[in-house]
């Protein structure tokens, strides 16, 4: 089987994390979570997280819980970019449990990988229209980081 | 700061009947059946009749798949996976990979990414992980078709 690799891309800072709980549905137990900002740095690509940011999480009971983000980003040079991303948080549930409640959790204690598309016009990052991504998290004071990874 | 990766399975994907669809809002669509086989260290299997890939040809030229397949391993268990992912390269090395002709990776960018469902206890651990899959293409009945080299996001 041939190799896969992956290069950084950037590193992503999110700000002013609040989880609501919304209850059980009929998907599992639904978790709201809005995202107010941060910062986005890598090579050729920085700016702010711009506020109206969330991920619609989905636990499914088990220790395991669904990520759906989308976020707007908003490069320093003015250009706005969409960022879907999609993943999966896995541990034991005692662990998670103190990861929602925003407590330290060390990253070998939990799975936070998420694979992520961006959408930009055609013109200066138009290049990340196409691209493959993916993410992996752990949660600084601050609030959760992602390093993000262009699968070459 | 790295990422790391570990097969997961390498599937063939082969096309039963092609639906043509053509210029929509979105772009250009065609409706494949799908069939295929897959193997890794860890489970194998083929995919079931019914899978299929919504692909679409956006405006800017890239492929997207947008794919459901039923698989079934080979000790009965059943896995549903999904995948949209990106297909890019210059219409050249398009045509060439559409006509048979052998293409070099360094010439195009072909990336998936899978999403497992299952309700068997043994493969549980497929609804929890992440996955990437490289694309390359062959020639398979008649049509150009993807082989995908897929691996867990560790």
């Amino acid at each position: 089987m041939s190799d896969i690799e992956a290069e950084m891309l950037m590193k992503l800072t999110l700000e002013d994390v609040t989880l609501r709980e919304v209850g059980v549905t009929p998907r599992g137990e639904r978790r709201f979570v809005t995202i107010g900002g941060g910062r986005f740095e890598g090579p050729g690509l920085q700016g702010a997280v711009m506020p109206g940011g969330s991920d619609w999480m989905t636990g499914r009971g088990n220790g395991s819980v669904v990520m759906n983000g989308r976020l707007s980003l908003r490069t320093d040079d003015g250009h706005t970019i969409g960022m879907r991303y999609r993943g999966a948080m896995d541990g034991a549930p005692d662990v998670l449990a103190r990861h929602a409640r925003g407590e330290p959790v060390d990253e070998s204690e939990y799975y936070l990988r998420f694979v992520t598309y961006f959408e930009a016009t055609l013109y200066k990052y138009g290049w990340l229209n196409h691209l493959v991504a993916v993410g992996v998290g752990h949660r600084e004071a601050v609030g959760p980081v992602y390093d993000v990874y262009r699968v070459l | 700061m790295t990422v790391r990766f570990e097969p997961l399975l390498t599937i063939q994907v082969g096309i039963d009947y092609s639906d043509k669809i053509g210029e929509t809002p979105y772009g250009w669509r065609r409706n494949d059946a799908v069939n295929g086989q897959f193997e890794g260290p860890k489970l194998r299997g083929r995919v079931l009749p019914g899978s299929d890939d919504w692909l679409l040809v956006r405006r800017d030229g890239t492929f997207n798949p947008h794919c459901r397949m039923l698989l079934e391993t080979d000790d009965s268990e059943l896995v549903i996976m999904t995948y949209t992912g990106v297909r890019h390269a210059t219409q050249d090395v398009l045509d060439r990979q559409e006509r048979g002709e052998p293409t070099d990776p360094t010439e195009f960018y072909h990336r998936i990414t899978p999403l497992f469902e299952t309700a068997s206890e043994k493969y549980d651990w497929l609804n929890r992980i992440v996955t990437v899959g490289r694309g390359q293409r062959v020639m398979k009945d008649g049509h150009s078709v993807p082989i995908y080299n897929v691996f867990q996001v560790l």
